[in-house]
């Protein structure tokens, strides 16, 4: 999937949101056809199932429809989307008993932010920081793909979900740091922070689940 | 311009994802050149993201649109959505012509009440020539008047037969019993 471009056809959506709202069903089924895609592409990554996929992301569109009256425009409405997919994507994992976080301390704690302090940067270096002090090797080349995808998301399910959806967001979905700020509402130094240790996170997942690839 | 070991250690996150500008990027890489430890952190940045691998997309239903917009439009609160709020944002967004119906009603009321009150007045009996009937609209003070005037009437007709009996008693004598009882019936 393509990197999600934040700002298409802002106005034309302006326009089907508020034909949506006057009640018209046609203006809001292409709202649907127009996200869809990328919709069902973002959901994929929490769901285990099409059909749980399918399910997550119809309720997405019918919240938005719920709330496309609170919609303000200051952001696009992709990301105003994306939220509430992101946040039903979660909320589905939480009462299917599937949320793996259970993290008491303080994401943000330990990890000093780079935003609060932008001439001298202060990110700890890769591989000390998160807990994860051993190196990884690269895939096996005789793996396949699947079977990478496969160990990709059981370490995912290892790490809190905030961390989790960055490196979805990031990896997945290429967003860039400032449509990810928007999108979660927080800044890019917290962005920065986060992916940092979400990678730590996500590394030190795979070295735990499969120490075979754990390099000392 | 030379930048330390820790400033690119720092900035290597958003180097990898291709974040910095071109005026801190081409330092970062003017360092890597020369120093073997930042290239190997380089490195393991990109082995972790190799380790990152999505699922296969999703094929989307045939007529997915078209079924959730007609879900959504009939009121559909979805699998997740919590009863309480679909109810209530359904209730706002589905019905605009309520409140419309509620002020009608409250109009309509209004003028029943009105009518009602004109048509009273109007059936009540006026004029001068108005009279109240017997046994009509009796209340506690006509009721205590009465009461007072049956006393009276009792009163007076119990003095008229004590003065006859006076005028028997002087007009013939009367025995001990009789007069006891008299004396027991006053």
């Amino acid at each position: 999937m393509g990197p999600l471009v934040m700002q298409p056809a802002v106005s034309e959506d302006t326009t089907l949101v508020e034909e949506s709202l006057a009640g018209n069903q046609l203006s809001f089924q292409v709202l649907v056809e127009r996200y869809q895609e990328r919709i069902f592409g973002l959901v994929r990554h929490y769901a285990k199932s099409a059909v749980e996929v399918e399910d997550i992301v119809q309720d997405t569109f019918i919240k938005a429809y719920l709330k496309l009256d609170t919609f303000q425009h200051q952001s696009s409405f992709s990301t105003w989307l994306y939220r509430i997919a992101v946040n039903t994507a979660l909320d589905f994992l939480k009462r299917a008993g599937r949320n793996p976080v259970r993290a008491v301390e303080d994401p943000e704690v330990a990890v000093a932010d780079p935003s609060r302090s932008s001439s001298t940067p202060t990110t700890p270096p890769v591989g000390v920081a998160g807990g994860a002090a051993r190196s990884i090797a690269a895939p096996d080349s005789r793996l396949e793909r699947e079977e990478v995808s496969r160990i990709t998301y059981e370490a995912l399910d290892e790490i809190p979900e905030i961390f989790r959806t960055v490196l979805i967001l990031r990896e997945f979905e290429e967003m860039a740091y400032q449509d990810m700020a928007n999108l979660l509402g927080i800044s890019i130094g917290t962005v920065e922070s986060r992916l940092f240790r979400a990678r730590a996170r996500f590394k030190d997942a795979i070295t735990r689940l499969h120490p075979e690839y754990a390099v000392e | 311009m030379n930048i330390s070991c820790d400033n690119v250690r720092s900035l290597l996150p958003s180097y990898l994802d291709g974040e910095l500008s071109e005026e801190q990027a081409a330092p970062m890489r003017a360092h890597l050149i020369d120093c073997h430890a930042c290239r190997e952190s380089v490195h393991e940045g990109t082995v972790v993201r190799r380790w990152l691998v999505p699922r296969d997309e999703i094929a989307i239903p045939q007529g997915f649109a078209a079924r959730v917009a007609r879900r959504a439009f009939a009121g559909d609160p979805g699998l997740l959505v919590p009863a309480g709020d679909a109810e209530a944002q359904s209730a706002s967004r589905g019905a605009p012509i309520l409140p419309f119906v509620l002020k009608l009603c409250a109009v309509a009321a209004a003028v029943l009440f009105c009518l009602s009150l004109a048509i009273q007045s109007a059936s009540l009996p006026s004029g001068d020539d108005l009279e109240a009937k017997d046994g009509y609209f009796f209340d506690d003070i006509e009721a205590q008047d009465l009461e007072s005037q049956s006393a009276i009437d009792l009163r007076s007709k119990a003095s008229r037969k004590v003065e006859r009996r006076q005028a028997l008693d002087a007009s013939e004598p009367r025995t001990d019993e009789e007069s006891a009882a008299d004396g027991d019936d006053e």
